[in-house]
């Protein structure tokens, strides 16, 4: 995998409610018919699966664009970090069973093969471009179902294994900032509505993961009775916009109430940010988080979000350890030095405007 | 609790050895007779014993990859295709569940499928679900699955329901 500096998903155009939206993802869930889901399947048929699903994307102009990673050969670093840059489940890194992942050049579009469903198709994108997503995705998938039989049900639709998914098996995931409302005790409030829209507020690697920095993931939780279309419209056209709305006027409310202490925390996590030795990840990202909240509310222009957004990936273990793979990193104060040492170095700007 | 096989309250809930895995059903008294030989309290100890002689029991398997209900129970993964109707209707009350209460699919469809087989198997159940609640008088549901089974076979659905 390139190195993050050439660009992927993460660090395109901030587009418009880049204060609170950090990326967009669409995903579809699909299974070959003929063939057990990947929970089901022998050896055999996983193998089977995964080389008739490349070969169809490989000679054909939908799929041609991906290049192919077989998982059983990749070592557990590169694995990790494809984690760490949302192109792969942690579960799909983790098994050892035959599975592969088809990634587009810019790593907007990624294909896994034998993860929960036989395909796991996603785009991702920077801001809130849920539509762009959802048109990429989609592309790729209807080239695929001229060449391969999806699994199908004339009452539940796309089949999944998980019930969750059946249906359309569209999961909309959208990543945002949610600072003030943490930091003002609305959280749970946000949290609780979510749930009785059915929508899920998860943490930054999605299910399972604990919030860092204040970045969640919100995505739709219904698959079934609704089209992909409504989906989509629901939470472009109405969730989104108010979950941003209620986030702004927070961040108003705390600056108003107290802008002193405002200006206070974003300093102290740019002087930490651009003077520790040390850096542990829970740390640098909960400092990154205050200093993507300092940007958007004004306090610097030395640096912008995309930059922030770039360093939450490269913080990351796997990412830190093959940036640099002539620096011992075995222990967690090797690997806190030089996540310190990248910290200091990417915000040499910041430390230059804030004296 | 329900019934694993039907909407009726469970009243039997055995833990089953199958295959060397433990697991436990709940079954109403009409389908712990016919899955568990149960016999009902009060029957003659001849039924007993001729339950315990002939007691082959029977665990609902999908026939297209071997998942039980109890492994389904526990992982909530189907394995494959044929286990949405294999495993109805715990299945259908797991999607609903998951679903918000939703009950069929809408929209899109792959443009290349040959459902004929999935349609037939659908349209058999239909016409089980349908003997099953005009035998239990149950006429509203069975009005809705009437009008299911006209929109299987293409014809407009009624609306008296």
């Amino acid at each position: 995998m390139k190195p993050i500096e050439n660009g992927g998903p993460w660090l395109g155009p901030l587009g418009r409610d880049a204060d609170v939206v950090v990326a967009s993802r669409v995903r579809l869930a699909r299974n070959l018919a003929g063939f057990p889901f990947t929970n089901r399947a022998s050896t055999m048929q996983r193998r089977e699966v995964v080389s008739m699903v490349r070969d169809r994307a490989q000679g054909a102009s939908w799929g041609r664009m991906l290049g192919w990673v077989d998982l059983q050969e990749c070592p557990a670093e590169q694995r990790t970090q494809m984690v760490e840059r949302h192109l792969v489940s942690k579960q799909f890194a983790a098994s050892d069973a035959p599975r592969a992942v088809g990634i587009s050049a810019d790593e907007t579009l990624s294909v896994m093969v034998n993860e929960e469903d036989h395909l796991r198709i996603q785009a991702m994108y920077s801001g809130l471009r849920i539509d762009e997503c959802f048109a990429a995705a989609t592309a790729f998938d209807r080239g695929a179902e001229s060449a391969l039989d999806f699994a199908w049900h004339h009452r539940w639709g796309y089949l999944t294994a998980c019930p969750t998914n059946v249906g359309c098996g569209i999961r909309v995931s959208v990543m945002l900032h949610l600072p003030a409302l943490r930091l003002t005790s609305e959280l749970d409030r946000v949290r609780r509505a979510a749930k009785d829209l059915h929508l899920a507020l998860r943490g930054f690697h999605g299910e399972g993961s604990e919030p860092m920095g204040d970045f969640y993931q919100l995505s739709n939780q219904i698959t079934l009775g609704m089209r992909d279309e409504e989906v989509l419209g629901e939470l472009r056209d109405r969730i989104i916009p108010q979950v941003i709305r209620y986030e702004r006027l927070a961040r108003e409310t705390y600056r108003s109430k107290a802008p002193a202490a405002a200006r206070d925390r974003f300093i102290r996590a740019a002087a930490l940010l651009t003077h520790s030795r040390l850096m542990q990840l829970d740390e640098a990202m909960k400092l990154l988080g205050r200093l993507r909240l300092g940007i958007a509310s004004g306090l610097t222009e030395a640096i912008d979000s995309t930059l922030v957004h770039r360093l939450l990936l490269q913080v990351q273990p796997a990412h830190l350890a093959l940036a640099r793979p002539n620096d011992p990193m075995e222990t967690l104060e090797q690997q806190a030095a030089a996540r310190a040492a990248l910290l200091r170095d990417a915000l040499a700007p910041l430390r230059a405007s804030i004296g | 609790m329900k019934c694993d096989q039907c909407d009726k309250p469970a009243v039997v809930h055995e833990t089953v050895i199958s295959g060397g895995v433990q697991m436990t059903v709940h079954l109403c008294a009409e389908h712990a007779v016919v899955q568990l030989n149960h016999v009902p309290a009060g029957a003659p100890i001849a039924e007993l014993l001729a339950a315990h002689l002939t007691g082959q029991r029977h665990q609902p398997a999908c026939g297209g990859c071997g998942m039980t209900l109890a492994e389904f129970r526990k992982h909530n993964l189907a394995g494959c295709s044929a286990c949405f109707d294999a495993l109805a209707p715990v299945i259908d009350q797991a999607i609903q569940r998951a679903q918000g209460g939703a009950t069929a699919h809408c929209g899109r469809a792959p443009a290349r499928r040959d459902d004929a087989e999935a349609r037939h198997a659908y349209r058999a159940r239909l016409l089980k679900d349908l003997e099953q609640a005009v035998a239990a008088e149950r006429y509203e549901v069975a009005a809705q699955v009437r009008n299911a089974l006209r929109e299987v076979d293409g014809l407009p659905s009624g609306h008296q329901a």
